[in-house]
């Protein structure tokens, strides 16, 4: 606690320009502004302690210590609104080894380019006072395309940015929904707090009720009396005004006491932060081991740690693997089927025709349809004309 | 079931929102260091006192029982409490922490302080000085309108108009202070007094009663005490009547550790002796001045002008008791301060001129003498305090500073290290000069205004060169001296010149009153409990009127004014066997055990 009470007091000072040097068990503080010596109400240099048995020597920077008070109060109207970028960096190459098997392909070339995104953070801040007690919660609502998310920032960095071209249009219902959230996670604390404090209220109640009754009962004793002649002194219908008056005092003292022990409850906004965040398109260039070359696009949220593979040109499932058609297409295991002449990947739409002669199904690398006879036949059965141009097939050559 | 108030989500919200909307954004920095703040905020515990930190330099003493009382009073009794500490352990001091706490952390806006009326000013100061909290002193009503911090003097508030049937001032009940304070609360002892009725009806969510004696000959004053801080803590009047009183001895509890049990729920009450405190002795020096012939004709003649030869230009007499009580304390201090109004009176075309003819003869009588009785008593008592101790620090207070200027006149041939300390010092002008005084001089002279709340503890002899004639501004410069840290027995020199009335004044205000053996603040509260320690019709403190009335009365007659000076002595006598009585009874009922009175 000590140590972050230190990182706490020397981020502070920094923010305000002051000069700072430490000093063994504390830090000395000048050129403090004007406006913060005036706020705290006491002139530099400080010596700022952070134990309490050092408090005689310094200002004492500690969790129930006035000097935290004050800065805490000093930085309440600052950094309401924030504009952030979540820096990320992406290693291109890993990123596709990572992601992306390849069965019969290499990668050629890889690219990645970034575009952006912006989620909201609401910070909230929920104090409960009651009695003599006060408690403050601090609770961070993440809202993204209107959904409340739970993102992994640890992978981030943080920066200040200045782009400007975000779109707020849905600030405010995000604020709605992060509202929403935040009253159903501070429930159970506030039923835990009403919970204590009418067991306390409770007695209290107890404590006038039973003195006020017997205050009733002492006067009924008295009428009782009158009624058998044994008190003359005392007036009835005076003794039943002071009942009717007593009555009344209790119902004042219940409520002062009600008063008294109730749980006041705040939950306020105290930052809100725009969080422009990185979307990378990443371009990899294939060739197959046939030479078919293919360019395919992945997208890829560090954010969500979301990778939007590549889909199969045929059934548009998505790929775990890479598998690139010698028809140029990209396809799945199921998709894909080798070719009964190359024995290379093609896929359904490849392999639709057989070899007039041999009947099996080849690829169109293997196979030429001959411009006589209109045939598709395996190459080994086709010659080229004399301009090399076409493909005749033996048997019409 | 306890009520929650939800006041979340605010306008305050949008102001955030809109913010943002208008794209004026902050550092990330800034906004995690205001996160990091609330969360290494200790919230939940009232363990220490945030407040400490914030006032400790204006506190000469830390002590204990102090902080730990304020915290007491708000952890374990939720700020509700019967502060009931002896004489002299701060009580004010407490009460200043527990409002200063409240206010820091935010628990309270509305603060209401009570207090007999000779201690209102004393309160704001200490509270000013100390805590760095500035009250409002309530006069009219209309001062209770926005007014959050407030002071007031019970006696002043209290009235109720019989005609509208309503109190003078119930607008303060209006207001739903969220802490009551009322000081020497054993004058709430009574349940059919406009007092007690008039505190009854204040709504307060924290409720402080300060006392040393919460009762004094009954403990149903005791049980009405506590019926105004909780109702039924004590059950029912009857109820306790049975419970606890003896028959035949109303001081007495019947069941007296079942009572001190009780009382422990909602009391507070420390003795000296627990907290290691001691206060030390006044020792009243009275020093005769034996007037020459010349200086006591002169001295009648000045009583004689103001008595019976004071008339204005047109012939009229004058006694207008303001200008008396103006010029009089100024001619019997000093035969410079003396000069300086008779010169005024010479040369007034307001006064007669048989009278201005008086005080031009008077001047040059003065001007003829060659001895000043009061100033070579002075130096004899000087002579004798170095004498005795090489070392001694002596605080000289006179009323006036021309006096104070011709005292430091005559010693200049004595080469005496001297301070001076008047009114009009700045802050940093006062610390030079009492560092001066602790480390090289000998005599600091200083007059009221210049001394105002001032801690001279190093310091054990104090001579009184004039005295005022209102106790309680006697009982402020002793104060100086006798607080927490004085670790010797007290000088209290006071300067009489024989046969004449301040011969008695002396005796009454140092030998009956102020140094007989009563801790500091014991006197304003015998002083309150008499109604005494008020301001009188002219504006003045009372005693201090009654003395003038009787000088101006007495028509230069000593006797009868010796006789107005014995009655006075009589009643405070009787207020102070009363007090000590209360402070027995209470000590006996609450503390267990019989002290010896005073």
């Amino acid at each position: 606690m000590d140590n972050q009470l230190k990182q706490f007091s020397l981020q502070f000072f920094k923010e305000l320009g002051a000069k700072i040097s430490e000093s063994g068990d504390y830090l000395d503080v000048s050129d403090v502004p004007a406006k913060f010596q005036k706020f705290y109400g006491k002139n530099e240099p400080y010596k700022i302690v952070f134990d309490k048995n050092l408090s005689s020597v310094g200002e004492l920077v500690a969790p129930e210590s006035y000097m935290l008070k004050m800065m805490k109060a000093y930085l309440d109207n600052s950094g309401d609104a924030v504009l952030t970028s979540l820096n990320y960096k992406l290693h291109v190459d890993s990123f596709v080894k990572e992601n992306l098997k390849m069965l019969n392909c290499t990668v050629v070339k890889a690219t990645a380019e970034a575009s952006h995104n912006f989620m909201f953070k609401f910070t909230f801040q929920t104090t409960y006072k009651y009695l003599n007690e006060e408690e403050k919660l601090i609770n961070e609502v993440f809202v993204d395309e209107g959904l409340v998310v739970n993102p992994d920032l640890s992978k981030f960095t943080v920066s200040n940015t200045n782009k400007k071209d975000i779109d707020i249009t849905e600030l405010r219902d995000y604020y709605s929904t992060a509202k929403e959230n935040i009253k159903s996670s501070i429930n159970s604390k506030t039923n835990r707090i009403a919970a204590e404090l009418d067991l306390r209220l409770s007695k209290e109640i107890e404590r006038v009720s039973s003195y006020h009754n017997q205050q009733i009962k002492e006067i009924d004793e008295q009428l009782t009396r009158i009624n058998s002649g044994s008190l003359k002194s005392k007036d009835p219908i005076e003794l039943e005004r002071q009942k009717i008056q007593i009555a009344n005092e209790k119902e004042l003292f219940i409520q002062n006491e009600q008063k008294k022990h109730a749980l006041r409850l705040n939950t306020k906004l105290i930052t809100t932060a725009i969080i422009d965040y990185p979307i990378y398109s990443v371009e990899v260039f294939f060739k197959s081991n046939s030479g078919v070359t293919r360019l395919v696009l992945v997208k890829f949220d560090p954010l969500k740690n979301k990778v939007d593979l590549p889909i199969c040109d045929l059934c548009k499932s998505s790929l775990s693997e890479i598998i690139l058609c010698n028809g140029n297409h990209l396809v799945c295991r199921n998709c894909g089927t080798r070719c009964e002449d190359c024995n290379e990947i093609s896929c359904e739409t490849c392999l639709r025709h057989q070899c007039a002669v041999t009947k099996r199904r080849i690829c169109k690398q293997c196979g030429r349809v001959c411009i006589k006879c209109k045939q598709f036949k395996n190459k080994r059965f086709m010659d080229a004309d004399s301009v090399g141009r076409s493909f005749v097939c033996k048997n019409c050559y | 079931m306890a009520i929650i108030i939800d006041e979340s989500f605010s306008d305050d919200d949008s102001l955030v929102l809109e913010k943002v909307e208008q794209k004026k954004f902050g550092s990330i920095d800034v906004a995690n260091l205001k996160v990091d703040a609330i969360k290494l905020e200790k919230n939940t515990e009232l363990n220490g006192l945030v407040s400490y930190d914030l006032v400790k330099d204006n506190l000469t003493y830390k002590l204990p029982h102090q902080t730990d009382g304020a915290l007491h009073i708000l952890r374990e009794m939720n700020g509700s409490a019967l502060l009931a500490d002896e004489v002299g352990l701060g009580k004010t001091i407490t009460t200043g922490f527990v409002i200063k706490e409240c206010l820091v952390r935010g628990f309270v806006s509305k603060v209401l302080i009570l207090t007999p009326p000779s201690l209102v000013d004393q309160w704001v100061a200490e509270l000013n000085e100390k805590f760095n909290m500035s009250f409002k002193i309530i006069e009219t009503e209309s001062d209770w309108d926005n007014c959050d911090l407030a002071i007031a003097s019970i006696d002043k508030v209290k009235i109720y108009d019989k005609k509208n049937a309503k109190f003078k001032h119930s607008k303060a009940h209006e207001i739903a202070w969220d802490l009551l304070i009322v000081d020497e609360a054993h004058k709430l002892k009574q349940r059919n007094t406009t007092r007690w009725k008039f505190v009854d009806r204040m709504q307060k969510k924290r409720f402080l009663l300060l006392t040393a004696t919460p009762f004094q000959n009954d403990l149903i004053e005791l049980y009405n005490l506590l019926h105004l801080l909780r109702r039924g803590h004590l059950g029912t009047i009857q109820e306790f009547r049975e419970k606890f009183l003896f028959r035949g001895n109303k001081r007495k509890p019947l069941n007296p550790l079942e009572l001190r049990r009780r009382l422990q729920e909602v009391m507070i009450r420390r003795r000296r002796e627990e907290t290691g405190i001691n206060y030390m002795k006044r020792i009243p020096k009275i020093e005769v001045v034996h007037l020459t012939a010349e200086e006591k004709k002169i001295y009648d003649s000045i009583c004689d002008l103001l008595k019976t030869k004071y008339f204005a230009a047109n012939g009229d007499e004058l006694r207008g008791k303001l200008i008396i009580y103006a010029i009089l304390p100024k001619v019997t201090s000093s035969s410079r301060s003396a000069v300086e109004s008779l010169t005024k009176i010479a040369e007034s075309d307001k006064y007669h001129s048989e009278t201005r003819q008086i005080a031009q003869d008077i001047i040059e009588a003065y001007s003829k003498l060659t001895k000043d009785s009061k100033i070579e008593k002075l130096i004899e008592i000087i002579d004798k305090v170095l004498k005795n101790d090489p070392d001694a620090k002596i605080l000289l207070y006179t009323k006036h500073p021309t006096t104070s200027k011709y005292i430091i006149e005559k010693l200049s041939p004595y080469n005496l290290k001297i301070v001076e300390f008047t009114g009009g010092l700045s802050r940093e002008e006062k610390t030079e000069k009492i560092a001066r005084f602790k480390k090289d001089a000998q005599i600091m002279i200083s007059t009221e205004t210049g001394a105002e709340g001032l801690n001279f503890q190093f310091c054990n002899v104090l001579i009184n060169y004039d005295l005022p004639w209102n106790p309680m501004s006697v009982e402020q410069r002793i104060g100086r001296l006798d607080r927490i840290g004085q670790t010797r027995d007290m000088q209290i020199y006071s300067l009489a010149t024989k046969d004449t009335m301040e011969e008695h004044v002396v005796d009454l205000i140092i030998n009956k009153m102020c140094c007989i053996g009563l801790v500091i603040g014991e006197l304003p509260t015998i002083l309150f409990n008499l109604g005494l320690d008020g301001e009188g019709k002219a504006g003045i403190a009372k005693i201090e009127e009654m003395l003038m009335d009787s000088f101006i009365d007495s028509k230069n007659n000593l006797e009868l004014f010796a006789q107005d000076v014995k009655d006075i002595s009589k009643m405070i006598q009787k207020g102070i066997d009363e007090y000590n009585d209360s402070k027995l009874a209470s000590q006996e009922a609450l503390d267990g055990q019989p002290v010896e009175a005073i």
